[in-house]
């Protein structure tokens, strides 16, 4: 380990001015729309930068380069097929324009308006789930980043990890997404320059093109082939190219900045920039990942492979660069996310529930508490849940149980009239049946102490229940809405 | 397999040179903009 003064001068430089930034805007934040949706100012560049900064976090490099680690540069297509995604509805506009054009602050907003409330308090108890779950891997790849890049000992993590955790919960609740727009663009500027940099020495390492057949020397055909690695193939395809686009429309955060945007143009102009540099997003971890195993083996621990080989590469300077921008992704993430799900609880589902309406200070007194509820579920989930399968795999589950409901609800009750409140019910409940039956499960076997395959884990393969699950709900919403419009005209207008 | 690893150096060039170009663009224009909307918070 060879982490000097210079970089962790670099590090606790960067760490002071992003709290110190989130922080000084607490006088400017008056509404709640300046809260959650920055009154709605947000511009071209400063929209690219937030959105690829909020996706841009510590977990997604974990993860994409445990899959690099163990799968090769076969992992690349769901880089492309992610960035195919933004790229098709920055040019097409499909569902964003609409969205935005009609000033709501959460998508489950959408649902009460299109379905109702109780349709939209179901779509908000499922991604709470969702969120809530996914945001708990969040602690534990951060902390098994820190101890293999630091070489810190394990005993310390928890306690680094919650100082910073304590650290965003603050800047969080007090700015709101102002604070939170800050601290992005200031991760921007440390991990753009960072992730070049540190890409272009782990591939120089191997020489340009060397660097693609010491990879199929390694891992054989399959290294290189999706359709062919028994881990992707088609139906992974299929399922992550559905998956991809609930991404774009569905995911919270996302959805946050759309909702954010000045106006619709805005965001057809952030989603097709940002589906390249997503190309860069995927690409540049899993190469990391792919460097890791060629130096380390591919039986060493896929999931410390990167931290380990970054320690090992790094110059000094480069090292503190990258430090920084690894915390700063850490803790722009992990705000952006604790702040969307915050304003889920209060805006669609706390509210909805109360006979009388939320005035803005009381709301934005129920997001401040939510926030910290949300920072103590992370910390308890992230040290008691053991990964099973890959952090990737872990998350594709869990956010399948809102999106392959969500979809179908979303996009069809924009586009097709006939779509009903009870063919929403039907979606919702269809798509999440596999996905949350899989999870509870598992949560359930691990909490029981069993540590063999489940009954919903041996039924299929995992990349048809999650393409499955989307089948569901679709076919739930078509089946539902026709059956009910034939009985109740419950139809409404689209968008 | 010769094929995809045509197909994966291209990718990855065109992943590099987008990445550069879009984030140089962004830290450029966006210092601004963040002037921008702090300047409208407090109107």
């Amino acid at each position: 380990m060879k982490f000097t003064l210079i970089d962790g001068l670099i590090v606790l430089a960067y760490v002071a001015a992003a709290v110190w930034a989130g922080m000084s805007v607490r006088r400017r934040v008056r509404t709640i729309a300046d809260f959650l949706v920055a009154g709605r100012r947000l511009r071209y560049h400063l929209g690219v930068a937030t959105l690829v900064a909020t996706e841009l976090g510590l977990v997604t490099m974990m993860y994409f380069a445990e899959q690099g680690f163990r799968f090769g540069l076969a992992a690349f297509v769901i880089g492309v097929i992610w960035a195919a995604a933004y790229l098709t509805i920055g040019k097409t506009g499909f569902v964003v324009d609409r969205l935005r054009a009609m000033e709501i602050m959460t998508i489950t907003e959408y649902f009460a308006r299109r379905y109702g409330r109780g349709v939209r308090i179901l779509a908000a108890s499922l991604l709470i789930i969702a969120g809530i779950l996914s945001l708990g891997v969040f602690l534990k790849l951060g902390a098994v980043f820190i101890v293999h890049f630091l070489g810190i000992p394990e005993t310390s993590i928890h306690i680094t990890t919650t100082v910073l955790l304590i650290l965003v919960l603050a800047y969080t609740a007090l700015g709101g997404m102002v604070s939170v727009v800050l601290t992005d663009f200031i991760q921007f500027v440390f991990l753009a320059l960072g992730m070049v940099l540190t890409t272009v020495l782990v591939i120089s390492g191997h020489g340009f093109p060397g660097f693609f057949d010491r990879v199929a020397v390694a891992y054989g055909a399959v290294g290189l082939d999706p359709f062919g690695h028994p881990e992707y193939g088609w139906w992974f395809i299929a399922y992550w190219a559905v998956f991809a686009v609930s991404g774009c429309v569905l995911w919270q955060p996302v959805a946050q900045r759309i909702l954010s945007a000045e106006h619709p143009e805005i965001n057809r102009f952030i989603f097709r920039s940002t589906g390249l540099m997503f190309l860069g997003r995927a690409f540049f971890p899993i190469i990391w990942g792919v460097g890791a195993a060629l130096m380390f083996g591919l039986d060493s621990d896929a999931s410390a492979g990167m931290p380990r080989l970054l320690a090992e590469i790094l110059p000094v300077g480069l090292l503190g660069l990258l430090t920084a921008g690894m915390f700063a992704a850490m803790m722009s993430t992990d705000s952006s996310y604790i702040l969307a799900w915050s304003s889920i609880i209060v805006q669609d589902f706390l509210a909805p529930l109360r006979r009388h309406s939320l005035n803005d200070a009381q709301r934005l007194r129920a997001t401040r508490w939510s926030i910290a509820v949300i920072g103590l579920l992370m910390l308890v989930f992230g040290i008691w849940y053991e990964l099973k399968d890959t952090a990737f795999r872990y998350l594709l589950d869990v956010t399948t149980v809102y999106y392959a409901g969500g979809l179908p609800a979303l996009v069809l009750g924009l586009y097709w009239k006939r779509s009903t409140t009870a063919g929403a019910y039907a979606a919702f409940i269809g798509g999440g049946l596999l996905p949350l039956s899989f999870v509870i499960e598992d949560i359930l076997l691990q909490a029981g102490g069993a540590t063999g395959e489940g009954l919903i884990a041996g039924l299929m393969p995992p990349n048809i229940r999650g393409f499955l699950s989307f089948a569901l709900g679709f076919g739930g919403l078509f089946a539902g809405s026709l059956l009910s419009s034939k009985t109740r005209s419950d139809r409404q207008p689209t968008g | 397999m010769e094929i995809w690893k045509i197909i994966w150096i291209v990718a990855l060039v065109v992943a590099f040179a987008g990445f550069v170009f879009i984030s140089s663009k962004v830290i450029w224009r966006g210092f601004a903009e963040m002037k921008e909307l702090l300047k409208g918070l407090d109107e």
